[in-house]
């Protein structure tokens, strides 16, 4: 039997399930603005979530941040329904970028709303600027005052 | 079989000291001596101890960590098992209570313990302190203030328990600091316990005397002692050593003839023979010393001392290139 880190915290079919089932929770409000999320689509996303955090070495640990991303981006303007579930996908890898890049200095919670704040008034939808100019501006401002404060 | 030692008695010394917990799981995994589902019910109470712990790091505001934070904090939850382990002082118990205790009780334990270490290693470094020595050397003096400083001010118990947050060069009586396996607040509580005792000791003698023995030292490197890296205790004990030897006085004030009438003595026998005439020799000055703890402690150098004397003889090496002469 295994225990080190990553064999403890390793994704099992539980746990796939778990939040497979708390993302279609979402269709519930998300119907509102006219999207939903299949099954199908549904799986991908958890497992865009397992293979974002891989990406970036990081180790997730307490409920998935899955379900707030969606329910904040859910009353975007600029998400077609044809669209929901691969803009999702790219949020999620943005947001451990970011995670990343700030040093783990933001939040959950902050990264999701400056996410959905820029995506709405600076970003026009785009999820290139978004990514590649608003967010990378904002933790390269991050990093700088953490670097000053470190260097005093 | 239910015992580790009983199947192989040599585990009590290969078990890793830096990984016990681990360590001694996987090899109890394998050995079938403790059953998969209790070792499921321990892997899952360290993953709930993680979780915890990762909660509290990140003030319940992130759902991840990096790979490198989630292992120092993993790390930090299995120190607190390593501490409670390797305080039963036996691998077999160990394994009875890996066996028999939830995980959780054995990592709240390894808390309390931790905690109560901590505390002594105040005490320790406090008494280290008031017998500390007026020397011009570096790396004694860092050990003596900042490290422990660092230690005190930056150590976390609950997110980075291995890490002391210093580095010590000054060696103890017979090993580096490097060479201590322990981490976090034991291998604090087991360096400043070594440092304390030999403060101790050398405050016994006039300082006056231990400095001018120390210059001695150094001009047998032509150079000011304060330039070496060197464990102080050590050469006065030498000496001492071999003052025991020639039935002198306690002290270790020695002439070079003394060195040389040492020598003739030594010659002759086998390091064994050496080692049991220089720890028979050494018993009268218990006494003197006056202090079991100090004296047990100093008894450990007995064997590295004859093992050098050897070395030193084999080599026809002159030995007061080894002792330090020095005398009124």
């Amino acid at each position: 039997m295994n225990f080190d880190l990553v064999t403890l915290f390793q994704s099992d079919d539980f746990q796939i399930e778990k939040v497979k089932s708390e993302i279609l929770d979402t269709n519930v409000k998300s119907a509102e603005y006219g999207l939903m999320l299949s099954e199908q689509e549904a799986e991908m996303i958890v497992r865009a979530d397992i293979d974002a955090l891989s990406e970036q070495e990081r180790i997730n640990f307490g409920e998935s941040m899955v379900p707030k991303m969606i329910e904040k981006f859910m009353q975007s303007s600029y998400i077609a329904p044809s669209e929901y579930a691969e803009t999702i996908a790219e949020l999620i890898d943005i947001f451990y970028e970011v995670k990343e890049e700030s040093y783990d200095i933001l939040t959950d919670d902050e990264i999701i709303d400056v996410m959905y704040s820029f995506f709405e008034h600076k970003s026009g939808g785009s999820l290139e600027v978004l990514r590649n100019r608003d967010m990378e501006e904002l933790c390269r401002s991050i990093r700088n005052k953490a670097n000053r404060i470190n260097y005093i | 079989m239910n015992n580790l030692s009983l199947q192989n008695p040599a585990f009590e010394n290969e078990i890793d000291v830096q990984n016990y917990t681990l360590d001694i799981l996987s090899r109890c995994s394998a050995s079938g001596i403790i059953p998969d589902k209790k070792l499921a019910e321990i892997r899952c109470g360290l993953n709930k101890e993680f979780t915890e712990t990762a909660e509290q790091f990140t003030k319940r505001a992130s759902s991840s960590v990096s790979r490198k934070k989630a292992e120092l904090l993993y790390s930090s939850v299995l120190y607190r098992s390593d501490v409670c382990l390797l305080s039963l002082k036996s691998v077999d118990r160990a394994v009875e209570v890996l066996k028999t205790m939830p995980v959780e009780m054995i990592l709240k334990e390894g808390q309390q313990l931790i905690l109560s270490i901590h505390e002594e290693n105040i005490h320790i470094f406090k008494e280290a302190r008031k017998h500390r020595l007026n020397v011009p050397c570096h790396e004694y003096n860092e050990a003596m203030g900042k490290a422990f400083d660092d230690y005190f001010k930056n150590y976390s118990a609950r997110f980075d328990a291995r890490n002391c947050c210093n580095s010590i060069d000054y060696p103890l009586l017979n090993i580096p600091a490097y060479e201590i396996k322990l981490q976090g607040v034991m291998f604090m509580h087991e360096y400043y316990t070594g440092l304390m005792l030999e403060n101790k000791f050398c405050k016994l003698f006039d300082e006056g005397e231990v400095n001018h023995l120390l210059e001695c030292y150094g001009r047998t490197y032509g150079c000011n002692y304060g330039e070496l890296l060197f464990n102080i205790s050590e050469v006065l004990l030498n000496n001492i050593f071999v003052s025991a030897v020639l039935e002198k006085p306690f002290g270790f004030k020695l002439t070079e003839s003394d060195i040389d009438e040492f020598g003739n003595m030594c010659g002759m026998l086998s390091k064994d023979s050496v080692y049991l005439m220089i720890n028979d020799a050494f018993e009268p000055y218990r006494s003197c010393i006056n202090d079991n703890d100090i004296y047990n402690y100093l008894k450990k150098h007995i064997p590295a001392f004859s093992k050098e004397i050897a070395v030193w003889l084999n080599n026809g090496s002159e030995l007061k290139n080894f002792l330090t002469v020095c005398c009124d």
